[in-house]
């Protein structure tokens, strides 16, 4: 027994020892926020996804923001004017200095801005206004002259951070993704790999101070988790509460949502370029072989667009935390056009439609969708589904990682499927969706719309610099595109944050959160 | 007898999986040598008797209701209802009929989901375990009957097979065909398929030497004859213990591909998908949605556990000659 | 004893060599790592650029040798997400993988092996009985729904422990013992039966016969003899872990290869995908190579027939 007994209490200490060794303590208790994932890189201008965006903008500033309604206001650049069509002048804040005692000056935008058009590995690319020369005025009076007008070179800018030449030019690719200088509020202290991310308040900001001194980014990636772990203290601020999870952090009396209608919308969108069903490119695959493509005629999409009961999906697979939408740019951005609408419900009206396109007994179709996207992708895909079972129609949701969803419907191999859009440029999401694919337009359009007319007028569009001209513009194309019922906008997601009580905050509507908005509780 | 086992340790099998229902191969056989004593066995019987009969009841229970799904289920599993959605079990104030479980988050039937998910399930498990042994029956019986570069090759393969972690094989699998009950099943077999071959090739060397075989061979009955006549029914037994912990092994693995959205479509009621759109809303108070399913789950494969644990007492009598 | 080492190095090098092409050849043509790379108001063009930048426009022979040559030299890459060396980022979530992995196997051994004697000695009882009845339930329960009524019961009901993340050993409670209750159950059986085994040989019979005090018999010789084949099975399963640790990572949030390599698949981040299963592949070899060496070590009779 005495030999047991000493090969367990070795065993026990082993194992004490091993856990005590993980122990750490801090002085003052930081704020932590938790996101679904962790920052990708910290390369400023590397990866161009939400959560690393939204994590780096704490330790970088950028030209020009959005503030927290999601209007454009200055950053470090003190105000901008066009001086004509294709020169747009900035005049620059004086005496700010990056974390590493560099100056930020003229030199220093163009070198940020030269890195995120030209380094090969940018993400940024196409958000910075494709220049035909960055000139240096004096310290702080820069000059962007782009090649041709381009009406939204500000709210592009808005993703460019700001960086010091010094440092990004001489030091290698893979330390730079790693140990990121800026000039913003929060200065970086250390990344401890998909656990979290510690940075400490900048005194020299140039808003001013920050509340809170220390900052602390946790990933928890599992939403239920994430509210598991604010509940019990763990987590002050989380990111994307799902929707059964409100009334959870709502009753409990050290915690609270703050909500506010997201820039995200989701859409459906049909091919209407296939005739029949059969193997992709020139045939659709996710219809029955040799059946015709149903969704090459309008009234077929409209008949869809009749049967979707909005409402009943907003309440009740997305618990009210949804906003019915007509059109994909939410209502608060600058490309908003308030002259669509949604069609109304109503089935009776489909089933007609679909008579007439001669479909009466319906037809079947596969219907794609991400699950592990969106908010609740895969429950709206079925219960979309399931209403359009109700008119006749087979529709079988196929849902699947995102790995799998957007190549898949990238090679045109969907005939109808849902997606979300979060950009609230009015130029490039036209471009986008709505333009045959060929150089840089196009991209989104993955269900082969083409229509001569909108390629010209959005080419006008593209390049007119009169405000007045480009607003008559974009309401007639607008309201064009969107009568194709090509695609079919659903509804903008809500932007869910939950607090901790020793937090006063409000979720922003960019689906950031920013510690520096934050304020302790008294 | 008793060092065979330990003869060849480059026997021991092991697999990268991610999840795991019962004993691999060496460990069933290590407990293949279960020693009963005499004066207990009696007693012994009869405890593992009620627990085999009762699993067995329940078993066919499962399996009833699998088969006679449509019957069963009070509901189409799929049907949504969303105004209740998130309805309690039945015996809550909240609770309504027909939800004798309560509903997940789009209204659906816990228990229909349940009972269609039990089909699944034991499908999957019935049919990718079969499949993966009659790959590894032919492999085993060709490397162990055939020998040199045969042998080498398939062993070689089964090596890379063992090495390669089954959930990247299977996500990998999944992401380049789609997603699909029947693909899900033919990535489960693809991947299990090295531990009866290994089994089957070393059963194989063990009794290949032996003098009926020589005799047969002798005889000039060729070689596919003695395989199959000899040799296959020679190792008969510890197949049948191998297919009986593989079965449970495979529906946890279904199970948790599924929750992690690599499994069986959306539209196939999979209790793994249960579990993981109950989890969804599991903290917020609504248990019922991913409980059930595991309990069911957790059921169905203890049933399974009891009786290959009988199968193996009853199937390698070694344990009793040896009192 | 040497040329059977060099013999299994050489095999296993082999097997090595035909992951990384299966890996490779199954991910790339897969799908379009690109398209989920760039955000999706990013133009073609700028598709076209990354694509190129990547060397993704390459025949696949062609990226493949590339892909073999900096393997060699031990470059597997440069992740596509994260912009660092993949084998680094791999071997940077190692420790926490790691300090998973023996931690909930420490959990299982403790509790198994003292459990495993005692329903052995007390054959019948209602000890023995429970023990066995505790571990139908172990190797019955599906890990990874374990893990959510573990977060369940103590991190959101009773607030005990922390739900997820790393940092101090409450952080680690959770996730070991979840990822430990199946292994807890199977070492049990398996001492349980190997210890009853053992009890009924010659030897222990002698030494029974000749008077020497049973609990003498029970701990010196019937649980060596135990023991030593225990020794392989239990570093088997140690290596197959740390690939099945990937589900328990993910549901406690734990920052471990396993998290590292769902993250990467989602993504089709293939440099990390390879540099992970290229890992644990190796790590798998390892340890088996070292199980059957010490197998061969401990056990007589197979060193004389080598």
């Amino acid at each position: 027994m005495k030999k047991l007994n000493f090969n367990l209490v070795s065993c026990i200490a082993l194992l004490f020892l091993l856990l005590f060794t993980q122990m750490g303590l801090a002085t003052e208790k930081p704020l932590r926020i938790a996101f679904r994932g962790d920052a990708a890189t910290l390369d400023p201008h590397g990866r161009n996804e939400n959560t690393t965006f939204n994590i780096q903008a704490h330790i970088f500033d950028r030209l020009v923001k959005f503030d927290k309604n999601g209007k454009i206001i200055m950053d470090l650049a003190e105000s901008w004017r066009l001086i004509d069509d294709v020169t747009l002048e900035f005049k620059l804040k004086k005496g700010i200095k990056f974390h590493n005692g560099e100056a930020f000056n003229a030199e220093a935008a163009k070198y940020s801005l030269e890195r995120a058009k030209t380094w090969k590995k940018s993400q940024w690319k196409y958000m910075v206004p494709n220049y035909k020369e960055i000139k240096v005025i004096d310290d702080y009076t820069l000059q962007l002259i782009t090649k041709v007008p381009e009406p939204e070179a500000i709210q592009m800018l808005v993703g460019i951070n700001m960086v010091p030449p010094v440092y990004y030019s001489q030091t290698p690719e893979t330390k730079l993704a790693k140990s990121p200088i800026g000039s913003g509020a929060y200065k970086f202290v250390e990344w401890v790999k998909d656990d979290h991310i510690k940075l400490v308040a900048n005194p020299d900001w140039h808003e001013g101070k920050v509340e809170f001194k220390q900052l602390v980014f946790r990933s928890i990636p599992e939403g239920a988790t994430r509210v598991a772990a604010l509940v019990s203290g763990e987590v002050d601020v989380i990111w994307g509460v799902s929707i059964p999870d409100i009334s959870r952090i709502e009753r409990n009396k050290n915690t609270y949502v703050s909500r506010v209608p997201s820039k995200r919308s989701i859409y459906i969108m049909f091919d209407i370029h296939t005739k029949k069903g059969g193997p992709a490119p020139e045939m659709q695959p996710g219809l029955p072989e040799g059946a015709p493509n149903p969704f090459r005629d309008i009234r077929v999409r409209k008949a869809v667009a009749h049967a979707i009961n909005i409402d009943e999906i907003v309440q009740y697979v997305m618990e009210g935390s949804a906003y019915p939408a007509a059109q994909l740019i939410s209502s608060y951005a600058p490309g908003y056009q308030p002259n669509v609408d949604r069609l109304p419900y109503n089935p009776e009206l489909s089933r007609k439609l679909l008579a007439e396109a001669g479909f009466p007994e319906g037809f079947e179709a596969n219907f794609d969708c991400p699950n592990n996207r969106y908010i609740n992708d895969q429950d709206v895909a079925v219960a979309i589904a399931h209403q359009l079972s109700k008119i006749g129609l087979k529709i079988n949701v196929i849902a699947q990682p995102k790995a799998v969803f957007f190549p898949k419907i990238s090679r045109y191999e969907s005939p109808m499927f849902m997606v979300g859009w979060g950009s609230v440029l009015w130029g490039p999401t036209m471009n986008s969706l709505f333009r045959e694919k060929k150089g840089t337009y196009g991209r989104s359009n993955r269900g082969r719309y083409y229509n001569p007319e909108v390629e010209k007028l959005l080419d006008k569009a593209n390049s007119e610099m009169d405000p007045d001209r480009q607003k008559k513009l974009r309401a007639e194309i607008t309201k064009k595109v969107y009568a194709a019922h090509f695609v079919l906008p659903l509804y903008y997601q809500e932007n869910v944050i939950g607090f901790s009580s020793r937090v006063v905050g409000k979720a922003r509507a960019d689906e950031m959160i920013m510690a520096s908005d934050l304020k302790k509780a008294k | 007898m008793k060092s065979e086992v330990k003869q060849n340790p480059i026997n021991l099998e092991a697999d990268g999986e991610i999840t795991e229902g019962t004993y691999s191969l060496p460990e069933a056989r290590f407990l293949g040598y279960r020693y009963i004593p005499a004066e207990r066995q009696i007693l012994h019987a009869f405890l593992t008797n009620k627990m085999v009969l009762g699993a067995s009841v329940l078993l066919l229970l499962f399996i009833l209701c699998a088969v006679f799904a449509e019957w069963v289920a009070p509901m189409d599993p799929l049907e949504q209802t969303l105004r209740a959605r998130l309805t309690p079990p039945i015996w809550y104030d909240k609770g309504m009929a027909p939800f004798f479980l309560g509903t997940d988050s789009l209204g659906r039937d816990v228990l229909s989901n349940v009972i269609y998910g039990l089909r699944i399930s034991l499908m999957v498990g019935l049919l990718s375990v079969t499949l993966s042994l009659l790959i590894g029956l032919t492999l085993g019986l060709i490397a162990g009957y055939a020998r040199g570069v045969w042998e080498s090759l398939i062993m070689r393969a089964v090596d890379v097979q063992l090495s390669l972690p089954l959930i990247m094989v299977a996500m990998c699998f999944m992401v380049i065909f789609g997603q699909g009950l029947y693909k899900m099943i033919f990535v489960l077999a693809i991947t299990g398929w090295a531990t009866y071959a290994r089994t089957v090739r070393s059963m194989v060397i063990s009794i290949r030497e032996k003098e009926y075989v020589e005799a047969a061979h002798a005889l000039g009955i060729g070689p596919v004859t003695i395989m199959l006549k000899y040799l296959l029914l020679n190792s008969i037994t510890p197949i049948l213990v191998l297919i009986a912990v593989q079965i449970p092994h495979v529906i946890i693995l279904e199970a948790t591909l599924s929750f992690l959205g690599v499994g069986v479509p959306v539209t196939t009621p999979s209790i793994g998908m249960g579990i993981a759109r109950g989890y969804q809303v599991l903290f917020s108070g609504n248990w019922w949605a991913s409980i059930f399913p595991g309990l069911a789950l957790m059921l169905l494969v203890g049933c399974i556990n009891v009786l290959a644990d009988w199968l193996r007492d009853a199937l390698e009598p070694r344990s009793r000659e040896e009192v | 004893m040497g040329l059977y080492f060099l013999r299994r190095l050489y095999q296993a090098l082999i097997v090595l060599f035909v992951v990384t092409l299966i890996v490779f050849i199954i991910l790339h043509v897969s799908g379009d790592p690109v398209e989920l790379l760039m955000p999706p108001d990013a133009t073609s063009e700028d598709l076209q650029d990354m694509r190129r930048t990547l060397g993704l426009d390459k025949p696949l022979v062609v990226q493949y040798g590339v892909f073999l040559l900096n393997a060699v030299q031990g470059n597997m890459g440069i992740s596509y997400h994260h912009g660092q060396p993949a084998l680094k980022l791999v071997l940077e979530r190692l420790p926490a993988s790691l300090e998973l992995v023996v931690a909930s196997m420490l959990i299982s051994l403790i509790l198994a092996i003292p459990l495993g004697i005692l329903a052995a000695t007390n054959r019948g009882k209602l000890l023995d009985r429970l023990c066995l009845m505790g571990s139908l339930v172990g190797i019955s329960s599906p890990p990874f729904w374990i893990g959510i009524v573990f977060i369940l019961v103590f991190a959101v009901l009773l607030q005990w422990l922390p739900s997820s993340g790393r940092g101090s050993w409450m952080h680690l409670i959770l996730p070991a013992t979840s990822l430990s209750l199946y292994r807890l159950a199977l070492f049990l059986r398996l001492i349980r039966a190997g210890m009853l085994d053992v009890m009924a040989q010659d030897y222990i019979r002698t030494a029974r016969s000749k008077g020497v005090r049973e609990k003498m018999v029970v701990y010196k010789h019937a649980l060596k003899n135990t023991l030593i084949p225990f020794v392989t099975i239990a570093g088997i399963h140690m290596g197959s872990l740390l690939a099945g640790a990937i589900v328990t990572e993910k549901i406690f949030a734990w920052p471990g290869m396993g998290r590292l390599f769902l993250k990467s698949i989602v993504v089709m981040d293939f440099p990390v995908i390879i540099a992970w299963a290229l890992v644990v592949a190796v790590i798998f070899l390892v340890i088996n190579l070292a199980v059957d060496l010490i197998y061969v070590y401990l056990d007589p009779r197979i060193r004389n027939e080598k």
